[in-house]
């Protein structure tokens, strides 16, 4: 295998921390934030949450904002990354940034202080003049248990009218995927070492994978990374169907033009997956295997008739999920290359999300032809996602007065009954989000 | 502000910690590292009550990188001492409260999910995790009991044995026989029950510890994230007997939040110091998350009923409550006084109440510890007494603002049935603030307007007391503390005129770094750059008792007042023999000494540098030097008071919340800076929001936490909390020279009432339980629709 300029022979390379270049160790199976202080010493970054919950260990990566426990610094030879206190040394354009959350109880223990720096700049990069919903929304995945936020808040919305006024970067340039020299580049080369090393996990963002692995009892599993493999990260519109790569980001879906075009719903939904930092490494691939039951791409799919394409094969997205639900516990072995979804459709996509940041408690996606057919899809409602045997009367049911109990029996689908939510309350939950369809009578 | 000016108390000043803080510079203990430090990972009882028969850590022994696995027996061994409760309570019968030995490491029981086993220390975390999974304990599992209602029941499981039925203690305080008359002539009484949920407190740093003991002094020193390191080592000396004071030095540097889980000793950080000298090497331990669930103390707990006796209009008689408050497995370090001595003598409220009797049953669960969490007794007194006057008021047909005010204490100073003496306050104010900020008057509109929407509007008060200041010695004394509450300091004034101001009070956000130095820079008329607070290490500060109960500005400060005064007076006489005019001429203002109706004078770093040179002034009647300690002991209790005014919308398809506005009108006395308090209020509102909304630590029948990480256990995040209008009312606090009150716990005291009683004035029943969540309310509104429709 060849090695990299920046990785001679033997060793693990280097990573840019904070513009000093420092080595990385071979196989090294630590996070970022683990490695973080015994490389360089203490840096802002700090742990505080059981994995991807808080954002006190963010930092930039190739200029993405990351929750440094997500991800494994094996992957990161020849990055560069900074933490807040290069920012202190530099701020540069963010200066109005840093001056006002150094104002006078912003923050109050400032253990968490990273976690919102780092969204704020990955908001005001998005969205130069955000109102103060648009701010509450980047903050959605981070913790402060000090402040109640609201001074946070406000010092961004301030920040926000200085840097307005001085020029601003165009912004969308795609973050540089970053893989070990050991990572296969093609989907064959990939295919080739899962075939070699079975029960690996393929590591695409490693949002939701890096801290589960952190927690896990059993002996470091192996892990194959696909980041680096360029023809996962296409989204193109081929006749009357669009070919979403499985390594995309949810970022890069929700900017993309094709898609906002295409399917605006889809845009929309990847919008709001996880919190700024999950949209910024997150990847579609990877919340198909990791938020297969609740998650807002699965009825999305599934309604919409997608395609999911495989190494090797190409499945039904109804079929692909039920596989997944059946084997929930195993790593899925076959490399999932992107999926392929009709355009055709009128498709609208509602959710529930009570918690932010949290997958949907309920999500339903319609999707409606030009023919007047109409499927509909649900996740969050039962065991495993579904589509609904017959929409139109479906839906004329939940718009109706038909009681609670029969409308779940047309369902046919038990509804979870869990600590977070009773099956009366998902059912009359999703009766709710099928009212909000906004289509009319066959 | 530019830190080079003087700066005034009331002024906004930054804050001058966050320099160091914004840099990513804090220096939080997990930054800290010792050469050659080990590290320790603590193995945990999987089981909520379980014998240990036999434990075998000979394979973990051999695994790569073990340097020891040392369990409770190896602590029994080198005589040490289990950890303690400070707060002796009696019961009703007079006898003391039934205390289990409450060992760092097991000896041979365990008694809750997560009590320490045995701790493994490895040249890394990792390796010491492999090894906890090579020990072998053989458990003989015991019936359990988590659940706070059936902990007290015949035959059921013994936790400990000196506590039958699990009863710690069977405590009263009031008058009986005054309150059942008041019951007797009632023309209505009003009854609740509450269960006033179990919280985790969650400070984003979690708790962490090296131990590092020097074999050639004999001596440990401990990094810890305490809030009060002073009291650390006094617990550890005196009772643990790990060293002597004199060789023991407990430093807690940057520390991310507290809340009151840093206040207690825990076994951790014992175990970390003991394990230095065993090992022969530093030992170094971080929380995980999932410990800390397990682990921390939680806060609150309680089942109460509480009854109120009411005249015919609306006045009331008598208050009557019976409260059973969950220990957990083991009684925390002032776990006892929170349900007792910081719970019910606050339950007059705001108001005038002649005659109250409370009942408070302690029971031991095998569950987390329960001890102080923000506020730690006045929540629940706050969040009963707020409640119940808000149902009295829907019983009688009162507008719940009316009834309030027409049971307000007016006059001072008020002598309450239940031991405090209120000394200022102005109750009607601050509630007649709140309401005018928050258009009261104009809520049916928005009520109608609402419910056009398919919305359901409420609003709720909570017009909130709490006792703060904590607390006079001989008081605290004699109700069974086994410590004085007083605060030190010590100004040091350097030679060319900078000071140091050392303090016992101890800052983990509270931002102690500038309003300590805010008021030295006033008082000596020296910009605030040049005054430096120094805390949290037992080798600097001479002793203190910390930070928590809001006491740090009513107490500390005042102690810094008081060393401030000596510092003046000395000055002054050193200013006079410069001056060559007598001491009763020497004027000290805006940072000069000046002989009276002269010009003559001199700047205060002069005089400073005159006290150290020691050339002009006779050494025989003066010490040379410009330092001065005070220790303050308060005459009193502070009471803070105010009233917060939240309103919502709940959508009755989903259930869910949203709160529209947030009034919060408080009276903290005087305000030395404004962001600082602003920032406690807001803080302390959105934990109380937590409460109300979303929070709770649940288990399981067997005793198993459920909610053991943030994918279970909800706190609010920015999207769950509203912008706030906070508003300030003023009655100084006569018992201290600043008149300060304290900030830091008002809001997690006034916000869960405020909320329930909206949550009830929206959906129109007074059935709703904390945490009210989406799928709670969707059901309450429900029932609501069914109610309707059958009436």
């Amino acid at each position: 295998m060849q090695a990299t300029a920046t990785s001679p022979a033997g060793a693990g390379g280097t990573l840019r921390v904070n513009g000093r270049d420092v080595a990385l160790l071979p196989d090294d199976d630590r996070t970022l934030l683990e490695w973080l202080p015994e490389a360089v010493g203490p840096v802002s970054a700090r742990s505080a949450c059981d994995g991807a919950h808080c954002g006190s260990c963010a930092v930039v990566l190739d200029g993405t904002p990351v929750k440094s426990c997500t991800v494994p610094v094996a992957s990161l030879d020849g990055a560069e990354m900074r933490t807040l206190d290069a920012y202190q040394q530099e701020a540069g354009a963010l200066a109005p940034l840093m001056e006002a959350l150094a104002g006078p109880s912003v923050f109050q223990c400032g253990y968490c202080r990273s976690a919102f720096f780092f969204a704020a700049k990955a908001l005001l990069e998005e969205t130069p003049e955000p109102g103060r919903d648009d701010i509450q929304a980047a903050f959605a995945g981070l913790l402060c248990r000090c402040t109640g936020y609201q001074a946070i808040v406000s010092a961004v919305e301030g920040a926000a009218r200085a840097m307005a006024q001085a020029a601003h970067a165009p912004h969308g340039a795609k973050p540089v995927p970053r893989v070990s020299a050991h990572a296969p580049r093609t989907v064959a080369a990939a295919c080739a070492a899962a075939q070699a090393r079975p029960g690996a996990y393929w590591l695409a963002g490693g949002q939701h994978l890096v801290p589960l692995l952190q927690h896990s009892a059993q002996a470091e599993p192996s892990l194959l990374e696909i980041a680096g493999i360029a023809e996962l990260g296409r989204i193109e519109v081929v006749g009357d169907r669009l070919f979403v790569g499985a390594g995309c980001t949810h970022g890069q879906i929700a900017a993309s033009e094709p898609v906002r075009s295409a399917l605006p719903d889809l845009a929309g939904l990847a919008g709001k997956v996880g919190d700024i930092y999950v949209r910024a490494r997150g990847t579609l691939g990877g919340a198909m295997v990791s938020a297969w039951r609740n998650g807002s791409y699965p009825s999305f799919l599934m309604a919409t008739d997608a395609d999911v394409l495989a190494a090797g094969r190409r499945t039904f997205a109804l079929d692909w999920f039920a596989e997944r639900a059946e084997n929930r516990d195993r790593p899925p072995a076959e490399l999932i290359l992107g999926v392929e979804i009709p355009t055709h459709w009128q498709v609208s996509h509602q959710a529930f999300r009570p918690r932010p940041a949290r997958p949907a408690l309920v999500s339903v996606t319609g999707a409606r032809d030009v023919a007047g057919d109409l499927r509909i899809a649900v996740a969050g409602y039962g065991a495993r996602p579904f589509l609904v045997r017959d929409a139109d009367t479906l839906l004329a049911a939940a718009r109706g007065s038909l009681p609670d109990v029969e409308l779940a029996a047309m369902l046919d689908v038990l509804p979870l009954d869990d600590g977070e939510a009773s099956g009366a309350y998902r059912l009359a939950i999703l009766r709710q989000l099928l009212q909000r369809l906004p289509f009319h009578g066959a | 502000m530019n830190a080079s000016v003087v700066t005034p108390i009331g002024a906004p000043v930054r804050r001058k910690e966050d320099h160091r803080f914004i840099t990513g510079k804090g220096r939080y203990t997990d930054d800290l590292s010792r050469p050659g430090q080990a590290h320790a990972y603590f193995l945990r009882s999987p089981y909520a009550h379980a014998r240990i028969r036999a434990i075998d850590t000979s394979a973990a022994i051999d695994m790569p990188g073990v340097v020891a696995v040392l369990t409770g027996k190896d602590l029994a061994q080198d005589g040490l001492g289990g950890l303690i409760c400070g707060w002796m309570i009696h019961s009703k019968d007079g006898s003391p409260m039934n205390a289990g030995a409450h060992p760092a490491l097991a000896l041979d029981t365990v008694r809750y999910v997560g009590d320490h086993v045995a701790v493994i220390i490895a040249e890394t975390l990792n390796a010491a995790k492999d090894a906890a999974a090579a020990v072998v304990v053989d458990y003989e599992i015991l019936p359990a009991v988590a659940d706070l209602a059936q902990a007290q029941a015949e035959g059921g499981p013994v936790i400990h044995d000196v506590a039958p039925r699990n009863t710690v203690f069977e405590w009263e305080l009031g008058d009986k026989a005054g309150t059942e008359a008041a019951f007797a002539r009632a023309a209505h009484v009003t009854a609740i029950d509450i269960v006033n949920n179990r919280l985790a407190p969650n400070p984003m740093e979690p708790r962490a510890a090296i131990g590092d003991y020097d074999a050639g002094d004999d001596a440990f020193t401990l990094w810890t994230t305490s809030q009060n390191p002073h009291v650390a080592r006094l617990v550890l000396s005196a009772f643990v007997g790990l060293a002597p004071e004199n060789k023991l030095r407990v430093i807690a540097p940057d520390v991310g939040g507290g809340f009151g889980s840093k206040i207690f000793i825990y076994a951790e950080e014992t175990v970390c110091a003991w394990a230095s000298k065993r090992v022969g090497r530093p030992v170094k331990w971080t929380c995980e998350r999932g410990e800390a669930f397990l682990c921390d103390a939680h806060g609150r707990d309680h089942i109460t009923r509480g009854e109120l006796a009411l005249d015919g209009e609306g006045r009331i008689l008598g208050f009557r409550v019976k409260t059973t408050a969950n220990m957990g497995a083991y009684l925390s370090t002032f776990s006892s006084c929170v349900p007792t001595y910081l719970y019910a003598t606050l339950l007059s409220g705001q108001y005038a109440i002649p005659a109250i009797y409370c009942e408070v049953d302690a029971v031991y669960t095998n569950t987390a510890p329960v001890d102080a969490y923000r506020g730690a007794g006045r929540p629940e007194a706050t969040f009963l007494v707020e409640r119940i006057i808000d149902k009295a008021a829907r019983e009688l047909g009162m507008d719940p603002a009316e009834m309030r005010r027409r049971n307000f204490v007016t006059a001072f100073p008020h002598q309450t049935p239940v031991i405090m003496c209120y000394d200022a306050g102005d109750y009607g104010a601050s509630l007649d603030k709140a309401l005018a900020l928050a258009d009261y008057t104009g809520f049916p509109a928005r009520k109608a307007e609402a419910e056009r929407r398919g919305r359901l509007r409420g609003i709720g008060l909570s017009a909130y007391i709490e006792a703060c200041g904590i607390a006079p010695s001989a008081a605290v004394g004699s109700l069974g503390a086994g410590v004085g509450l007083w605060e030190s300091a010590e100004v040091r004034v350097n030679p060319t005129g900078n000071v140091e101001v050392l303090t016992g009070s101890h800052s983990h956000g509270q931002g102690h770094e500038t309003t300590f130095a805010q008021l030295v820079s006033a008082r000596l008329g020296i910009p605030i750059d040049q005054v430096s607070v120094v805390h949290g290490d037992t080798d600097k500060v001479q002793f203190g008792m910390g930070t928590y109960g809001s006491r740090s500005g009513a107490v500390g400060m005042s102690a810094i007042v008081k060393a401030l005064d000596k510092v003046e007076a000395k000055a002054k006489k050193i200013a006079a023999h410069v001056l060559e005019a007598s001491e009763g001429d020497i004027e000290f203002k805006d940072g000069r000494f000046t002989v009276a109706g002269t010009d003559r004078g001199l700047a205060f770093a002069e005089v400073a540098l005159n006290a150290y040179v020691a050339h002009k002034f006779p050494t025989s009647e003066i010490e040379p030097g410009l330092k001065e300690g005070a220790f303050y002991d308060p005459s009193n209790f502070t009471f803070p008071a105010g009233c917060h005014v939240c309103e919502l919308e709940v959508d009755p398809e989903t259930g869910v919340t949203q709160i529209v506005n947030w009034v919060a009108v408080d009276d903290f006395g005087t305000v030395i800076n404004p962001m600082i308090v602003e920032g406690q209020v807001h803080g302390g509102i959105a934990q109380g929001v937590g409460q109300a909304l979303m929070e709770r630590v649940a288990y399981d029948n067997d005793g198993q936490l459920v909610t053991g990480s943030y994918m279970d256990y909800q706190m609010p995040r920015a999207e769950d909390l509203p912008s706030f209008t906070l508003g300030l009312t003023e009655t100084r606090c006569p018992s201290n020279p600043l008149g300060m009150k304290g900030c830091g716990e008002a809001g997690a005291i006034a916000a869960p009432p405020a909320v329930i009683n909206a949550l009830t004035d929206a959906l129109g029943t007074q059935d709703i339980s904390m945490p009210a969540t989406p799928a709670k309310l969707w059901a309450v509104a429900q029932a609501r629709v069914t109610r309707r429709a059958a009436e």
